[in-house]
């Protein structure tokens, strides 16, 4: 008998490079900043603590970290569902998703629907882009308000307030003005959002104070009232502000943590176009299986999602055990 | 299609003239009334800002327009008014028995049956919401016919699919809705606030009385 030649090891498929080396994880935000930011008292100390800690979401955004993309949904999505909570609806973050996984091509979103596509659009478009008379016409519409002469207004009240005022004025402006000539006040944190994101040179906007004011008194315009009353208003907007860029730090340092370990499980998996996969779980807030990517079919997908799962680095995000949406 | 056939039209007629320079002011204002007026009341829909904007001048404030138009209609038997995101002419309320009486015919395209409208309305107010949810609803079965009528009005579309066996369609209102009921936003329902304070926007809860007693006969049954 012929002895048998030893056997070559099967060469393996080599798994898609994946996208980009970590970079360090984000620093938590100090504790005496966070007290602070609680309920700041005066114009002076709300300044300072909005200015600390949107100096710290800066800097964070401006790493451009791998899983920006997921951060900026999932904030999007929490804003989203305070919109809606706050225009009366009864759908939660899981019933968002639901609209946005479950709609088919051509059907209608549902009203709370289409409110998480006007959050979505801001932070997939540059906020410039986000601010023409146009874009703004189509957040309203998307809102549930259909007034194309309110938007107008309101794009050239933002354009000639930002050439006027300082940015951070411009911002905290820009939420008055949407509230007085928006005719849809759930509109405002969007407006302001983008007014920051544009101030602040960041390249998508960054969904911040929708859950901040979401209660509280915050749907009236005050341009009208006394000194006193604008002034509390520019408090509570500064401390709205410090508190919600701490949260967003806070969601990118779980995010990274989560990231970094779905990362370090990704060279485990062997299928083609896992790469792609992979890249696509840290851009977008959920998949589900039948989420189109180029390579790989929705049976592939399942089970690249299930290897991930008991890895145990992905989670079922609704507990059904049918149309099931996967995110980090 | 449509996108096609603006393009053809402003290759055909290249000569008008939305400015009117030549015009003194008044006069450019009177034929920019006449315009907008004439193109709101040749549609069969609503007509949108943009598409009014496209025969004015740059710098027509089209909001004092309509102002000025609505001012002179003021002793006509009609108006124009402002629906789902368009402009459009609507007979005033005070006329529509004399209609009726003449064109009783052709006002009973979208005369709604009783129960249409109360499915209808109960669509508008806890969309998105399925079919089987509707029945329990109402306590009895919503045929596919009736979802059917109110579809071919076009008040209702097909929403995101509810996650059930079966994955059944959910249904939303559509802006012909809004549009027919003369409603700027679905927060102008009747006593849509009153329902959000007394807590029954949920549908689960709406439904939950009749949910619960289909729990009490299935345990029954075992």
């Amino acid at each position: 008998m012929i002895p048998e030649e030893p056997k070559k090891p099967r060469r393996r498929r080599k798994p898609k490079p994946l996208p980009g080396p970590l970079e360090q994880p984000v620093a938590p935000a100090p504790a005496w900043l966070r007290e602070a930011a609680r309920a700041p008292a005066t114009l002076e100390e709300a300044s300072f603590v909005a200015g600390t800690a949107l100096a710290a979401l800066d800097q964070m955004v401006r790493r451009r970290q791998i899983w920006a993309g997921l951060w900026r949904q999932r904030l999007a999505l929490a804003a989203a569902a305070s919109t809606v909570r706050r225009m009366g609806r009864i759908e939660n973050e899981e019933a968002l998703r639901d609209a946005l996984h479950l709609t088919r091509a051509g059907d209608s979103r549902g009203p709370a629907g289409e409110v998480l596509i006007a959050w979505r659009t801001i932070v997939r478009q540059p906020p410039g882009d986000c601010l023409t008379s146009d874009a703004i016409a189509a957040m309203f519409d998307r809102l549930g308000r259909r007034s194309r002469g309110a938007a107008e207004t309101l794009a050239g009240k933002l354009d000639e307030q930002a050439s006027r005022a300082a940015a951070i004025s411009a911002v905290l402006d820009s939420f008055e003005l949407a509230l007085e000539h928006g005719s849809a006040p759930e509109a405002a944190p969007l407006i302001s959002d983008l007014m920051l994101a544009r101030a602040f040179g960041w390249e998508r906007a960054v969904p911040l104070i929708a859950q901040e004011v979401a209660r509280g008194g915050f749907s009236r315009p005050v341009a009208g009232e006394p000194e006193a009353v604008r002034t509390e208003r520019r408090i509570k907007l500064l401390g709205a502000y410090a508190r919600s860029a701490l949260r967003a730090i806070d969601l990118s340092v779980e995010l990274g943590r989560k990231a970094e370990r779905l990362l370090e499980a990704a060279p485990q998996l062997r299928a083609k176009a896992s790469g792609a996969v992979v890249e696509k779980l840290l851009t977008e807030d959920s998949l589900t299986a039948s989420t189109h990517i180029t390579g790989i079919t929705r049976w592939g997908m399942h089970r690249i999602f299930e290897r991930l799962i008991s890895f145990g680095v992905l989670r079922e995000l609704t507990g059904r055990s049918t149309f099931r949406i996967y995110g980090v | 299609m449509a996108a096609g056939g603006t393009r053809a039209k402003g290759r055909n007629t290249p000569l008008f003239d939305p400015e009117l320079e030549h015009l003194p002011p008044e006069a450019r204002w009177r034929e920019w009334m006449n315009r907008v007026e004439a193109v709101i009341f040749a549609a069969s829909q609503p007509v949108s800002r943009t598409d009014l904007a496209r025969v004015v001048g740059r710098n027509c404030n089209i909001d004092l327009l309509i102002e000025d138009i609505r001012e002179e209609l003021r002793g006509r038997p009609y108006d124009l008014v402002k629906v789902a995101g368009g402009y459009q002419h609507r007979t005033r309320p005070a006329y529509a028995d004399a209609i009726r009486t003449v064109s009783g015919a052709a006002e009973r395209a979208v005369d709604l049956s009783q129960s249409e409208a109360l499915v209808l309305m109960t669509i508008a107010y806890f969309q998105p919401i399925t079919r089987s949810e509707l029945s329990t609803f109402f306590g009895r079965e919503i045929s596919r016919d009736l979802i059917a009528s109110l579809r071919n009005f076009g008040f209702i579309g097909f929403g995101p699919r509810s996650p059930k066996p079966g994955a059944p369609y959910t249904y939303v209102t559509t802006k012909a809705f809004l549009s027919h009921f003369g409603l700027e936003t679905l927060r102008d329902l009747p006593d849509y606030e009153a329902l959000e304070d007394a807590g029954l926007r949920s549908k689960d809860r709406a439904l939950a009385g009749d949910l619960m007693q289909l729990k009490v006969e299935d345990e029954g049954g075992e």
